[in-house]
């Protein structure tokens, strides 16, 4: 069985609370175990300011989600999210076709992530030092 | 015309780096600022130099970043 890879980036209304954050997580995973997906990496961007206004609010709190999966995984998750209230906005990116869960090497793919996470802030740490 | 062409030849930023080529990315705002307006408008290719092959993507970026709130959609007035 191939799977899908896929993206989903979500925006979290930031006055929620923590509580908020872990419902929507888990709706996530929820939405991507009973369609048969599996998970490479969940990251918590924390609160960013967004270019424009979003429901009266400046801010969200930016959830991404990086996954195989079907076409039945992202309707279902999308489904949850449409219903947490909390969730502002959502967008997924289909990245891969084909991929055989079988043989992906999910920790890899996850190392290369953090990888240019680190290499993205410490990018972004060295403007901010130029500036200051 | 007979006055010499004196601009010089604008080379694209991303066909002359294979490294920024792969940063080219909706969730890497930073970079995608370089090719917006004050406005929030993404920026001819005229100006940036950007290669077709390269702008088509970047178009693409641009408007996926605007979609999630990483990059304003075009401010309005004059």
């Amino acid at each position: 069985m191939f799977l899908r890879k896929y993206e989903t980036i979500v925006l979290v209304n930031p006055e929620t609370g923590d509580e908020a954050i872990e419902k929507t997580t888990n709706r996530l995973r929820e939405g991507l175990t009973s369609t048969g997906g599996r998970e490479i990496r969940l990251e918590d961007w924390g609160v960013k300011r967004l270019a424009y206004e979003l429901n009266k609010n400046r801010r969200a709190h930016y959830l991404y989600f990086h996954y195989l999966g079907t076409e039945k995984s992202v309707a279902e998750m999308e489904r949850l999210m449409g219903i947490t209230e909390a969730v502002v906005k959502f967008q997924t990116v289909f990245l891969e076709d084909r991929v055989d869960p079988a043989s992906f090497d999910f920790a890899k793919e996850s190392r290369n992530l953090t990888e240019i996470a680190k290499r993205a802030k410490a990018k972004a740490d060295a403007r901010k030092e130029a500036v200051a | 015309m007979s006055r010499k062409d004196t601009r010089k030849k604008k080379s694209c930023p991303f066909a002359s780096d294979p490294q920024l080529a792969s940063e080219l990315d909706y969730k890497n705002p930073d970079l995608l600022k370089r090719f917006i307006t004050d406005r929030g408008r993404i920026m001819p290719r005229r100006i940036s130099g950007v290669s077709a092959f390269y702008q088509r993507r970047l178009a693409i970026q641009i408007k996926r970043a605007r979609a999630i709130g990483l990059l304003p959609y075009a401010a309005k007035g004059v």
